[in-house]
Parts: C-alpha cells; sequence; structure tokens
C-alpha cells in the first residue's frame, strides 16, 4: 500500500485539495475523525505534526509527503525535494519593532548581541552565522510575535503570510529569509522503489501558484 | 550510573550476534575472493583529507588532537586510508589490490538521525585497469547480501561520468547549481536552476528528463539512448547491467542516471543499495578513479561501504539452535566434548555447571532460548517439548 504523510493544522485543507488535484481518494480523509492513520483503496495516509513529517520520510515510513519548506529546512533531514505545489506560500522573515529594525541599517557590529525568538532555530542560526552576527536565540513554540513586545527578544524569526498578525504587535519586516511552500518530499528509499507511483502522482500535478514566483518545468 | 555519550550506544545481546555475524559473512565472502583485511588507525590527519572531502562533507568531521598534538579526526571513511595504503605500500607491479575491512566510522549525524558512530563492512578494489571490476565488486556484495537473508537488495546504479557529461558544454556557472541540486537530491531546485540557466530550450527540454531517468535498467537506458546517444558512461552502465543480469541479478538492479553520491571522488559507476523493509540507504559506493590520480596512481579503483547495524537489523541471522547445557556432574573433558556433539548439529551451547537441572532449564527460559539440553543423558529438550538425541 502507498504510503503518504500529510502534516495537520491549518495547512492540511490546502494539502487535501492538492490531493484531489491529483485524483488521489480523500473521502475517508475528509470523515477522518480522530484517525491519524487512514486507509482509502490502495493509500495509506498518515497524518503528523508538520514538525514531525520529515522524520516520517526520513525513515521510510511513508513514500512520499507534503512538507512546508520551511520544515524541511529546519529538521535539517536529507530529504528528496520532487515537487513545489505552489500552495502553502507564506515567507520566513526577520521582524522586529522600528527601533531594531533601524540597527539594521547600520554596522553589523551594532547586530552582535542581539536576541531573537524564533521556532525556526536552525533556520535563524544558519541565516545570522552566514552574515557573520552572533545572536542569542530563544526557541519558542509558537506565538512568537509577543516575544520582543514583552522584552523576551530584540526581534523575531517566523514566518509571515499577510502581515497582519506582525501589525498588531507593532513589527515589520526587517529582512527576506526565505520563501515557503507545500513540497512534495519523499525518503531516497522511496524515490527507487516507488518510483512508478510516484512519478505518476507528481506528474499530474500542475501547480497554480509557485514560492518565490519560481516557474519550473515539471518531472 | 554511568551515561554514554550523546550520540553512541553500547550495542549486545541479539543485535550484536547478527552484527558480527554479519561481519563474518561479507569478510567470507569476500576474502574468498582475494579480498585481504585492512586496519587503518582510528584518527586520521585531518591535513591529509581535507582538500579531498567537499565542504558539506567536512562539516560532519570530527576532530581530535592527537597525544602528540597533530590535529587529526575520527575516521569519517576508509577509502582514503586505504588509497593511502596503495600508495605507500604496494609498487606498481603488485596491482590490482583488494581490501576489505569492518569498523566504526564517524561522522557528524545528519537530523534525525542521531548517532555519530557507524560500524560499517567495506570494500576496495584498487589499480585495476580493465573490465570486471565494477561488477565483481556489485555481484559479491549482492552475493553477501543474500547469505545474510536479505533476498531482494536493491542496487541502484548511477554514473558519475553521465552527469559531467551533460553538464560539460555548459559554463559552470550554469553547471554548479544544477549538480549541486542532483548531489542534494532537490529536484525542484533543479528545475528552477535550469529555468534559471540561460540554456536554450532544447538544451532545457533536454537535461530536464534528468531526474526521470530512473526504474528498471531496460526501459531506462533505452530512454537515455534515445536522449543522449551512446554515450561512455551509458555504455559502462549498459555493460554493468548486461553482466548482472547474466549473473541472475537483474531483478536487483534499478538505474538511476540523476543518482549522485555525497563524495564528489567519484568518477564513473555508482550505486547505492535499499532494501525493501529499511527506510534508508544501506550504504553505497562506486568507482573513484579521479581520487587514485590526486595520489598519483593511474589506473581505476571501486569500493563501497555498509552499515553493518542496518544490514542485521534486516538479516534475520539467528546462528543455530540456542541452548542452555546442563553439565549435570559431567567434568568439564566429558562436557565440553559431548557439547560438541550438539555444536555439530546445529545447536549453540551456553554450558550451565549448576547442580540443579532445573535451575539451568531456568536459564534457558530467562535467556529466551527454545532448548535446554541434558548432557549426562544426551539429549536435548525443546521447550515447546520437542526433543533431540545425540548419540
Amino acid at each position: 500500500m502507498f504510503t503518504l504523510c500529510l502534516p495537520t493544522g491549518r495547512v492540511l485543507e490546502e494539502t487535501i485539495e492538492v490531493l484531489e488535484e491529483l485524483d488521489i481518494p480523500t473521502g475517508k480523509l475528509r470523515d477522518r475523525g480522530r484517525a491519524l492513520v487512514i486507509q482509502d483503496e490502495g493509500f495509506r495516509f498518515l497524518l503528523a505534526k508538520p514538525m514531525d513529517v520529515p522524520v516520517y520520510v526520513h525513515y521510510g515510513i511513508a513514500d512520499l509527503a507534503l512538507a512546508g519548506s520551511d520544515v524541511i529546512w529546519e529538521s535539517g533531514a536529507s530529504l528528496v525535494e520532487l515537487r513545489d505545489t505552489g500552495r502553502g506560500v507564506c515567507r520566513i522573515v526577520l521582524a522586529g519593532p522600528k527601533k531594531v529594525a533601524a540597527l539594521f541599517l547600520g554596522h553589523e557590529s551594532q547586530l552582535m548581541g542581539l536576541r531573537i525568538a524564533t521556532k525556526y532555530p536552525r533556520i535563524a542560526e544558519e541565516y545570522f552565522a552566514e552574515r557573520g552576527i552572533q545572536v542569542e536565540l530563544v526557541h519558542l513554540n509558537g506565538s512568537i510575535e509577543m516575544a520582543p513586545r514583552l522584552g523576551l527578544s530584540d526581534c523575531i524569526v517566523d514566518i509571515v503570510q499577510t502581515g497582519s498578525t506582525l501589525r498588531a504587535n507593532s513589527l515589520s519586516v526587517i529582512a527576506e529569509i526565505a520563501p515557503v511552500s507545500l513540497r512534495f518530499v519523499s525518503s531516497r528509499k522511496g524515490l527507487q522503489l516507488a518510483w512508478d507511483v510516484i512519478e505518476e502522482i507528481i506528474g499530474k500535478f500542475s501547480p497554480s501558484k509557485k514560492a518565490g514566483d519560481i516557474n519550473e518545468e515539471s518531472l | 550510573m554511568s551515561r554514554l555519550p550523546k550520540g553512541t550506544r553500547t550495542i549486545g545481546g541479539v543485535e550484536a550476534e547478527r552484527i558480527e555475524r554479519c561481519r563474518k559473512t561479507f569478510f567470507e565472502t569476500f576474502s574468498a575472493y582475494g579480498y585481504v583485511p585492512f586496519f587503518p588507525p582510528g584518527v586520521q590527519l585531518l591535513e591529509s583529507m581535507w582538500e579531498k572531502f567537499p565542504s558539506r562533507f567536512r562539516k560532519r568531521l570530527i576532530p581530535v588532537y592527537t597525544p602528540g598534538g597533530e590535529v587529526c579526526c575520527l575516521r569519517p571513511d576508509m577509502t582514503l586510508a586505504a588509497v593511502a595504503y596503495l600508495s605507500t605500500h604496494y609498487s606498481p607491479q603488485e596491482r590490482p589490490l583488494r581490501l576489505c575491512y569492518a569498523g566504526p566510522l564517524y561522522r557528524a549525524p545528519i537530523p534525525p538521525e542521531t548517532d555519530f558512530e557507524r560500524i560499517q563492512f567495506g570494500a576496495e578494489l584498487l589499480g585495476w585497469e580493465g573490465e570486471g571490476a565494477d561488477v565483481e565488486v556489485t555481484a559479491l556484495l549482492l552475493r553477501s547480501l543474500r547469505q545474510v537473508g536479505i533476498h531482494s537488495p536493491i542496487v541502484v546504479l548511477g554514473h558519475a561520468g553521465f552527469l559531467r557529461e551533460r553538464f560539460s558544454d555548459l559554463d559552470r556557472t550554469a553547471a554548479a547549481p544544477l549538480m549541486q541540486a542532483l548531489l542534494e537530491r532537490r529536484y525542484d531546485a533543479y528545475f528552477h536552476a535550469l529555468e534559471n540557466s540561460g540554456l536554450s530550450s532544447e538544451s532545457r527540454k533536454s537535461l530536464s528528463t534528468i531526474p526521470r531517468l530512473r526504474g528498471k535498467p531496460g526501459s531506462v537506458l533505452a530512454e537515455a539512448n534515445r536522449q543522449f546517444g551512446k554515450t561512455p558512461s551509458l555504455n559502462d552502465v549498459a555493460l554493468i547491467v548486461d553482466e548482472l543480469g547474466e549473473l541472475g541479478l537483474g531483478e536487483n538492479l534499478r538505474l538511476d542516471l540523476a543518482l549522485a553520491r555525497e563524495l564528489e571522488y567519484y568518477s564513473g559507476p555508482v550505486f547505492e543499495i535499499f532494501s525493501g523493509n529499511a527506510g534508508v540507504s544501506l550504504g553505497g559506493g562506486g568507482r573513484y578513479d579521479g581520487l587514485l590520480e590526486q595520489c598519483g596512481i593511474v589506473g581505476q579503483a571501486i569500493g563501497f561501504g555498509v552499515d553493518l547495524k542496518a544490514v542485521a537489523s534486516l538479516s534475520g541471522m539467528e546462528g543455530g539452535k540456542r541452548a542452555v547445557a546442563w553439565c549435570g556432574g559431567l567434568s568439564p573433558k566429558v562436557a565440553l566434548e559431548r557439547a560438541d556433539d550438539f555444536i555439530s548439529s546445529g545447536f549453540r551451547v551456553e554450558l550451565s555447571w549448576q547442580a540443579n537441572r532445573e535451575g539451568a532449564i531456568q536459564l534457558a527460559r530467562t535467556r529466551g532460548y527454545c532448548w535446554w539440553i541434558d548432557l549426562p543423558a544426551r539429549t536435548a529438550f525443546g521447550l515447546k517439548n520437542e526433543r533431540q538425541e545425540i548419540p
């Protein structure tokens, strides 16, 4: 049975829409109740926390998965990135209050020791390390936007879609770190041993919108 | 309570036995074909390997100082040591050299893995300049895997030269991101780089087929030949496919012409090994003539490494019927002789010197064994009521 791992949470609905476009049965997935493992015709769906999706793929539990590019980067897992769906589009940004944003216009010596709140410690660490800026990371699991306001951090690294949450917390985007979108990923084993099915699935996909305006040829 | 360093673990019990049996089977298979054991040091000088590893692999090295104050790293790879050994210990007339080894390797783990230590078996065939080496090594590897009980291993074969041939006409700024994307297996990024490469639409169309050239050898080779003609690399691959097919190993073979191995010293056919039950590859290898050249040696070299822990976990090797043998007051000489009789008929015995017969049976149950042996009566009893007598 071909196994697909899907992220739970707000991105699940878009994920199901992608599957429907590919003629993959989703009736039982929509009517899942509290089930986390769902079988429908020749497919088995695993519902996992977004951050756990790469783990299920890496260990070969899932043949194919949909995962956000933010999660793929943050996990550090060595996955095969097959296809950008152009769905779930948002951005990872560095954001902060105006006073801190102004520091980024000056010499980088003023940025040393900044405290950054984020649920993406790996991405934040790589971003600042590449620029030679030493920062202190505060790893939070949610509601990142309130950290600067409460004095927990100077700025944040987080995903942003419309920017309204940032504005509501008096934050503005200081730098764009990376575009984010939902990607089809597989393990190296899945790529080799389940290629016939994977190729058939992703071959049907025609993306509507791409992260970073990427216009790619399809697999 | 003593704690182990993070990323390491002690392996014991059935798992350790399986690893040892797999190691022994691999050694026996390869040594029967002239591969000699090889024990390089557990640390290697950083200066002698730094330039030979790509930057993203260097980040995984684990540096240490020797008591002599030399900057080294824990051994991350055996191939460099094998090549250095060949260049310093063997004259050109003594080649080719066949080496095999088993031992720990150390690399910083890639998440979600956490162990930085792995036990690897590997073999290297160095300095042969004719045909046959690729097939020899791959066939022996497949045979070994079958012998340890992995009945349907899949070898995925690619060719480093195929990718070089495809990108050789491109300028560096166009070729580098394409190659990088294939190395990282980010096909999305590959297509993105292709779109932005400035190449003609015809070239882009042709190069866009590469990540699809994967699957059963016959169809993949036919498609690759149709797209790119009969190139030297495709001829190499076709030859290996034919020869392995002749050996009855065709069912174990797949092609992936976008396959690029992590270590960039590979220059010819490359391969990775999978089993349907394991999530990650069991190992891989390939031809690395370029590395020999860097060490001033002319000729071909091919080698591979497999993760013995991963192989053992799939092998199911139990190694005979395990039993507690109750000595029942026999002298050590007689008890050992009688135990030998059971061993030669397929048992693996653990002697119990205790006076109490019931205690020996209980020990067998505690160990999870299915048999106990009454050595004075020369009889083995199954703990599920089987019975076997040895005359």
